[in-house]
């Protein structure tokens, strides 16, 4: 609280220099008053938890994913929600829990209920305390580790609502039916589904697909297989990437013969989550044709090329705040907290199970900058969203495209609709 | 002969400017303002102002505009009589929206970034007060006896009440998703306000600031999310509301004694800010995603004219005098 009235003052006073005493005097006022509402109501406490992905090799340094990926869209969705909350009494804090591996979570967990543990920082400690006081986890979690992230969770927070916002994975979607587990991230599927109405109102139908030895391009590339079924997609071929030779010296002269096929194809799809070779497929095919997935034209979740609907003022404000342009993952925390603080808005008590069944519910709608209402998807937890199909330079167009119906919600059009979860609400 | 051909057109250009009414639309990506003639029904000058124009009013006496330049960060006074930016208000970051206090002396402005409401006055350009309010404040409204003035807020998706003569938010009703647009009925006893992704307008009692209506909106053919309320305009002389709804492409007629909605006329794309001529027999729409203005026969309720502007037209107003 306090860090929210230090700002404005310094920005009032600069603002009228002539009454700056007069708005002194009445914004020390307010904050006495926001002061008042904040200790009536106890603040609630999200933890984020991030763990950090192992490092891939060869990521050049301008592809780097910046450290407080996620992070930073908590940060300004909590001041967003909290400035709602001072006129509705609640009000959140947020807990950042950043370990460099699961095992050093782990660790963290274990000592916090032994006497003997090696003595922690005070911060630690209350760190630790405040995550067994979350009644809400942002996850951001390893797809390699998830399960172990996911069985420890359920022990030391049995009661806790987890949301991912970093994993597309369709396998998440459909498994820890018995857990509070929600998705704000898109899932590959969603992601697939997209490129493929593009290619479908292009009319393209032969695809290269190329796809790299991380564990998640397979499962990206699955759901672009699936995606080409649905919308009748031809893949020419499957390549899987090698590593063997040095990009930046010599991709002009061998993407070409790696991308030779027998069939000719229209474009090349690729899955690259690690950022290993995608980059430098643009204009070095043996074809000259689009690529897209993981490089050139790429389907997300948020885009800092996306600005209708209002979506300009939160990228000024998270740019302003970070020096840096807001990504999926900070768009997906961003999410998940303003779903949280819509659901409080309906008078959803602050416990893990509540608004998971408030969220959920048929009636819950969530507005987001994306120029629609947003909800969930019973069977696979998943919010349903329009996918931000961007290059670098500008925003090509957000799916689903114009003409994809579907009989209750156009955003069926995109993902899987069918999960396992349906029937244990 | 040169200086007489420079006298001509000085003489065109004086009575070109004198010809009214005139309808001025900012252009939000062309920092221009397009000047329609509203008897001819075309643009007769388009001028360049700051940058990322959006709000656009009229002081009482239609001399004068006030043009929110968001992106300049101030308020940009224009001499109506000269076409001439003459001067700026202190506006606070990111300007979008502006109204008037009937006293004529008092401007609100919405603060988009800073989630505040800045209070200046018109003759010291002196910011008097700013008001805490939520997340991206947008629509306007003052009441015609000017004690109440509202500001709705898209993030918070709330209604802030502000008294105008103590400028203390006296109450906050929660609304529909992203509240765009206020408008207080012609007796101040109703507040309408449209929400673009709740697809509703809500009306609010003033008196006891409690929702006492929500409309909701259905065109055969258009998806129902497509169909998003933004600006809102009652008319004064008859009981007629007029709501566009954005990429519905449309404006919905509805009667503000029985709360039917009788009409969706089509207009341009992805409708946005609504505006009356004197004798309110025209309403012109601001599309931004055509860059144009529908000119809407409020008797007849069809599109008389479409008149091409910049690109992204968002705010309108007519001058008659």
């Amino acid at each position: 609280m306090r860090q929210y009235c230090k700002d404005p003052l310094y920005k009032r006073i600069t603002l009228a220099p002539v009454h700056g005493l007069l708005v002194t005097m009445a914004f020390v006022y307010a904050c006495i008053s926001n002061a008042n509402a904040a200790t009536a109501e106890p603040a609630i406490t999200i933890t984020y938890l991030k763990v950090a992905q192992s490092k891939q090799a060869g990521v050049p340094s301008y592809l780097i994913t910046a450290s407080n990926s996620g992070v930073a869209g908590a940060e300004i969705a909590i001041a967003d929600a909290n400035i709602t909350g001072r006129f509705l009494g609640y009000h959140y804090t947020l807990n950042l829990i950043d370990v460099p591996s699961f095992d050093e979570a782990v660790r963290l967990f274990e000592n916090s209920d032994e006497e003997n543990a090696p003595p922690a920082s005070s911060s630690q400690r209350h760190r630790v305390a405040s995550f067994y006081a979350s009644p809400v986890i942002l996850l951001d979690a390893p797809s390699s580790r998830y399960e172990a992230v996911m069985k420890r969770l359920a022990t030391e927070v049995p009661n806790s609502l987890i949301i991912n916002v970093s994993r597309g994975d369709p396998d998440l979607r459909n498994s820890y039916c018995d857990r509070l587990l929600l998705h704000t991230i898109p899932s590959f599927q969603m992601k697939t589904d997209a490129l493929a109405q593009w290619f479908r109102v292009k009319r393209i139908s032969n695809v290269l697909a190329i796809y790299g030895n991380h564990e998640q391009d397979t499962k990206f590339l699955r759901a672009f297989q699936t995606s080409a079924q649905k919308f009748k997609l031809n893949i020419v071929q499957t390549k899987q990437w090698q590593t063997s030779f040095d990009l930046r010296r010599a991709a002009f002269s061998e993407i070409p013969q790696f991308t030779r096929t027998r069939d000719d194809y229209d474009a090349v799809f690729t899955a690259d989550t690690g950022q290993q070779f995608a980059y430098s497929l643009p204009f070095n095919t043996h074809r000259i044709v689009p690529v897209v997935g993981s490089a050139g034209l790429k389907p997300l979740g948020w885009h800092f090329t996306h600005e209708q609907w209002g979506a300009r003022q939160l990228q000024n404000r998270f740019y302003a705040q970070f020096n840096r342009s807001m990504t999926e993952i900070d768009y997906a925390a961003y999410t998940a907290i303003i779903a949280l603080s819509t659901a409080q808005q309906q008078k959803t008590p602050a416990n893990g199970s509540a608004l998971y069944q408030t969220l959920l519910s048929d009636d819950f709608t969530l507005a987001v900058y994306k120029g629609r209402p947003l909800s969930f998807r019973r069977a696979t937890r998943q919010l349903r969203q329009p996918i931000t199909l961007a290059h670098e330079e500008a925003l090509v167009t957000h799916a689903p495209l114009a003409g994809f119906l579907h009989q209750s919600n156009e955003l069926d059009t995109l993902g899987a609709l069918n999960g396992t979860c349906k029937d244990t609400l | 002969m040169k200086f007489h051909l420079l006298l001509l057109n000085l003489w065109f250009i004086t009575t070109g400017l004198q010809a009214f009414p005139q309808a001025y639309v900012t252009n939000e990506k062309d920092n221009t303002l397009s000047v329609i003639d509203m008897t001819e029904f075309k643009v007769v000058d388009t001028i360049e102002i700051g940058e990322r124009p959006r709000g656009f009013i009229l002081s009482a006496d239609q001399s004068h505009a006030y043009i929110c330049a968001s992106d300049a960060d101030r308020i940009q006074i224009m001499d109506l009589a000269t076409h001439r930016i003459v001067g700026d208000l202190p506006s606070g970051d990111d300007p979008e929206t502006i109204a008037l206090h009937p006293n004529g002396t008092t401007i609100y402005t919405a603060n988009e970034d800073d989630a505040l409401l800045t209070v200046i006055d018109i003759p010291s350009s002196e910011v008097i007060a700013q008001i805490d309010v939520g997340v991206e404040p947008e629509g306007l409204a003052v009441s015609h006896d000017g004690a109440l003035m509202v500001v709705t807020s898209e993030t918070t998706n709330m209604v802030h009440w502000v008294d105008t003569r103590t400028h203390e938010n006296i109450a906050n009703s929660l609304v529909d998703p992203r509240p765009r647009d206020a408008y207080f009925t012609r007796d101040d006893k109703y507040l309408w306000v449209s929400s673009e992704i709740g697809g509703t307008v809500s009306i609010f009692d003033t008196q006891s600031k409690q929702k006492i209506k929500t409309l909701s909106f259905a065109i055969k053919g258009v998806y129902r999310d497509k169909i998003q309320p933004v600006g809102i305009i009652l008319m004064k002389s008859k009981p007629y509301a007029f709501v566009a709804l954005g990429p519905a492409n449309r404006v919905a007629v509805i009667n503000t004694n029985t709360f039917e909605i009788e009409d969706y006329i089509l207009v341009g794309r992805r409708v946005w800010q609504l505006a009356f001529n004197q004798d309110e027999s025209r309403l012109l729409t601001t599309n931004g995603v055509s860059g144009d203005v529908s000119v809407i026969n409020t008797d007849t309720l069809d599109v008389e004219h479409t008149i091409q502007v910049g690109r992204y037209p968002w705010g309108v107003a007519v001058k008659w005098q």
